[in-house]
């Protein structure tokens, strides 16, 4: 019923989510992206079928919006090397050729649909530029691979 | 040179004296509708955004310096430099905002006060200069030497914002400040 949710469902959705969905991927970048993808980019809603079914539409889409400023903002404000470690891991994650991948992701830039429409500007600016420099530093530790172990390309 | 310090102080307390003169016989002369959509905007703007100490930190901060020098690659120290200047740039335009935004506030309100304090409004005066001149001198450091480094600077502008904050807190009119409370419960709703 809209105008009947209370912090105790989002709080108990939230919770769910965790505990089910995002424990089980293996990192913070990984979940940023997850939830992320919960979200209607023409509306700005997130929906979780299973949540909704279990709590209700506004508290399953309360807690991903919950859930994806508090993940943005550990990126965001950690350190550039656990990004770079976290998107490394990500990128072979994902099955496709990594190469490929980076070059994808340098030239479309679909990490900017990762950040929260309520975070503010400078911390948006300082995750795109991370994300940038930490894709750069990918490239350059897999090109140095490449040219120590030619084989392995 | 010490002798002259005096005079100085008397100028510029006439000089606020004056200005609060000039602006409160122009809001004298206003409709009271006027007065009071003014007064309504400059509330409704009050609101400051004051940025977290751990952004601050991650931007003028070293550790991030520090492991993009152990890559060993002059590229990517370059591309590092690039964007965190950038960045670094774009927080002192956000806490410059912050501090006008806080200024128009209090002058505003200031302009329908009865109770003005000319030795707060000194104060607030030199604390809003004192903090737009560091703003100027770190935006001149990172031009030329990159945000790196910059974390004490930074600190005690952070700092610096915070006491200007809390003297206009203090030095707001009651009634605005009342009412400023009333319509910040009413949109938190």
């Amino acid at each position: 019923m809209p105008g009947r949710l209370s912090r105790t469902d989002v709080q108990a959705a939230l919770e769910d989510l965790k505990n089910r969905t995002l424990c089980s991927m293996g990192t913070e970048f990984a979940r940023l992206i997850y939830l992320a993808s919960t979200r209607d980019y023409n509306t700005g809603r997130y929906y979780h079928d299973g949540l909704a079914f279990q709590f209700s539409e506004e508290a399953a889409g309360k807690a991903l919006a919950e859930a994806h400023a508090e993940v943005f903002r550990d990126i965001a404000l950690g350190s550039l090397e656990n990004l770079v470690d976290q998107l490394q891991l990500y990128l072979h994650s994902v099955g496709a050729d990594p190469g490929e991948t980076l070059r994808a992701w340098d030239k479309l830039e679909p990490y900017r649909v990762a950040i929260p429409v309520d975070s503010d500007a400078l911390t948006a600016a300082l995750f795109s530029a991370n994300v940038k420099l930490a894709l750069a530093i990918v490239e350059f530790r897999q090109r140095s691979h490449h040219r120590q172990d030619p084989q392995s390309a | 040179m010490s002798g002259a310090l005096p005079f100085f102080a008397i100028g510029l307390l006439l000089i606020v004296v004056l200005v609060v003169w000039i602006l409160r016989s122009r809001v004298e002369n206003r409709s009271p509708l006027e007065s009071r959509q003014d007064d309504d905007k400059s509330i409704a703007s009050f609101h400051v955004d004051a940025l977290p100490q751990r952004l601050t930190d991650r931007i003028f901060g070293s550790e991030d310096w520090d492991f993009v020098s152990a890559q060993e690659t002059a590229g990517l120290r370059r591309l590092f430099l690039q964007q965190r200047t950038a960045v670094a740039l774009a927080w002192i335009r956000a806490v410059r905002a912050n501090a006008t935004k806080l200024i128009h506030a209090h002058l505003t309100a200031t302009r329908t006060s009865s109770q003005l304090e000319p030795l707060v409004e000194l104060r607030v005066g030199a604390d809003y200069l004192l903090f737009m001149m560091l703003c100027q001198l770190i935006a001149l450091a990172i031009w030329l030497r990159g945000p790196i480094h910059l974390g004490r600077l930074t600190r005690y502008t952070d700092a610096l914002s915070e006491r200007l904050h809390e003297l206009i807190v203090r030095a707001f009119p009651a009634e605005l400040s009342s009412e400023n409370n009333n319509r910040e419960s009413y949109t938190t709703d």
